[in-house]
């Protein structure tokens, strides 16, 4: 589907929550490059909050306690591995995380160093983070890879350890229901290869969830909260990193 | 810059930031939501427990309005509530307030709720139930409509033009899509977006004006 470029009408049905799930994506894809619409969106989704706080109904009490039931460790407490792959889990997208690419995580495992111990020279010698790893690996390669709409990436792999690391910087954010996905695209087609929320100022730097053999390409969408098993939105960068 | 420096220059950035957030831990009285999220985005139960209190009447009053079963309601708002526990650290205050933002996950969980629920039954009466809603004998959307006239919501809606009030209730309270408005209403899918985004901007100044 072409979309014509700031759409403002669209930008309204999106804020509503109007839009069918195969638009949905597209637009969300379409938000990804253009701050026009993304601030159309930014007013609309303002109004909707005004009227929400109008609307505000006070719950039945005993919500608060089921709720804080619900609630387990903070992914940014310690090992929130477990709460992170629930989510995921329980919203059946599907997608996989493996225990050396949780990017909340290893964000949140640093957060919760830095509130404990406050020495950031214990996180910055920890040699045992899989991104350092390949970041220090002796065959460690970097190459750009780039596209119209992500001109800034990067990819470091090394070949022995098999892995590789994905960073960019100035990447538009998401929404609050979006992630970014990685894909790795063999001959099989796309395999899910990791998720990430970039940070405030846009850049990301992530392990790549998923072995680099010769050939295999990355590939990058935004898809909706919790990932998605085949990429839905459009493909921001596709490039070869073997 | 070698990719090593680089790398330690990134980390020392998001230590800078979570530092910053640990500084205002504590009173949280008067905290704004945003300050808020950001010590639930680093883990402080307390900051939660003060983030319910200001939000989950915001959040319910959402999902009640799309909802309209007052136990799936309940549900789906403590799914809400969760996911805000677990992804705080995502919200970005440059792209909106705190308040939209969870006013968002909140309308989308309900929607999505409400469309996965339609889907497996007669879609025709579903249609017909929301047109029916102001004399649905539903006591929590009774009390829902009753509030909307002391909050506002219904004043704000009132401010429309019939056909933009209209498209929006059918979107927003009753989750359909605007292709959906467009058949049940037998109008054109452009004249159904431009009356969406024209009912908002309209409403905005309705609300921009009693909400400071």
């Amino acid at each position: 589907m072409q979309m014509a470029d700031h759409d403002t009408d669209l930008a309204a049905a999106y804020a509503l929550d109007a839009l069918p799930d195969d638009e949905r994506n597209l637009f969300e894809a379409h938000l990804a490059s253009c701050a026009e619409c993304r601030t159309a969106v930014a007013v609309f989704t303002d109004d909707l909050g005004m009227l929400a706080e109008r609307g505000a109904i006070t719950p039945p009490p005993a919500m608060r306690a089921a709720t804080f039931g619900r609630i387990g460790p903070h992914p940014a407490a310690g090992d929130g591995t477990a709460t992170v792959a629930e989510t995921v889990k329980r919203r059946g997208r599907g997608a996989r995380l493996r225990p050396r690419t949780r990017v909340l995580v290893r964000v949140a495992a640093v957060a919760a160093v830095a509130a404990v111990v406050v020495g950031a020279v214990v996180v910055m010698n920890n040699d045992t983070d899989p991104v350092d790893r390949v970041l220090a690996a002796p065959d460690a390669t970097t190459m750009p890879v780039g596209s119209e709409r992500i001109p800034s990436g990067e990819v470091t792999i090394s070949r022995q350890l098999m892995q590789g690391v994905f960073r960019a910087s100035g990447l538009p954010p998401v929404s609050a229901v979006q992630t970014y996905q990685l894909w790795l695209i063999g001959e099989g087609g796309a395999v899910p290869a990791g998720l990430f929320v970039p940070d405030a100022g846009g850049s990301v730097e992530v392990l790549i969830d998923g072995d680099i053999v010769p050939g295999v390409m990355l590939g990058l969408t935004v898809e909706p909260s919790g990932g998605s098993p085949a990429p839905t939105g459009d493909i921001l960068l596709a490039a070869p990193i073997t | 810059m070698a990719p090593a420096l680089r790398h330690t220059v990134v980390r020392v950035g998001r230590l800078a930031t979570v530092c910053g957030r640990v500084r205002t831990v504590d009173r949280h009285g008067g905290d704004s939501l945003e300050a808020l999220l950001a010590n639930v985005a680093s883990g402080d139960p307390t900051a939660f427990d003060a983030l319910y209190d200001r939000i989950a009447g915001v959040v319910f009053g959402v999902v009640v309005r799309v909802v309209r079963d007052p136990s799936l309601s309940e549900e789906v708002s403590q799914e809400v509530l969760v996911d805000v526990w677990n992804h705080a650290s995502r919200f970005d205050p440059a792209q909106g307030s705190a308040r939209a933002w969870i006013a968002t996950i909140a309308h989308r969980r309900a929607v999505d709720g409400v469309r996965s629920t339609q889907s497996s039954r007669n879609r025709a009466d579903v249609y017909g139930r929301a047109l029916a809603f102001t004399t649905e004998p539903d006591p929590v959307a009774d009390s829902a409509v009753r509030d909307d006239e002391h909050s506002g919501v219904r004043s704000a809606l009132d401010a429309l033009t019939p056909p933009q009030r209209e498209v929006i209730e059918l979107a927003y309270f009753h989750g359909l899509t605007y292709r959906e408005v467009a058949d049940r209403l037998a109008t054109p899918l452009g004249t159904v977006k431009s009356r969406m985004r024209e009912g908002l901007r309209r409403m905005r100044s309705t609300l921009g004006d009693a909400d400071g």
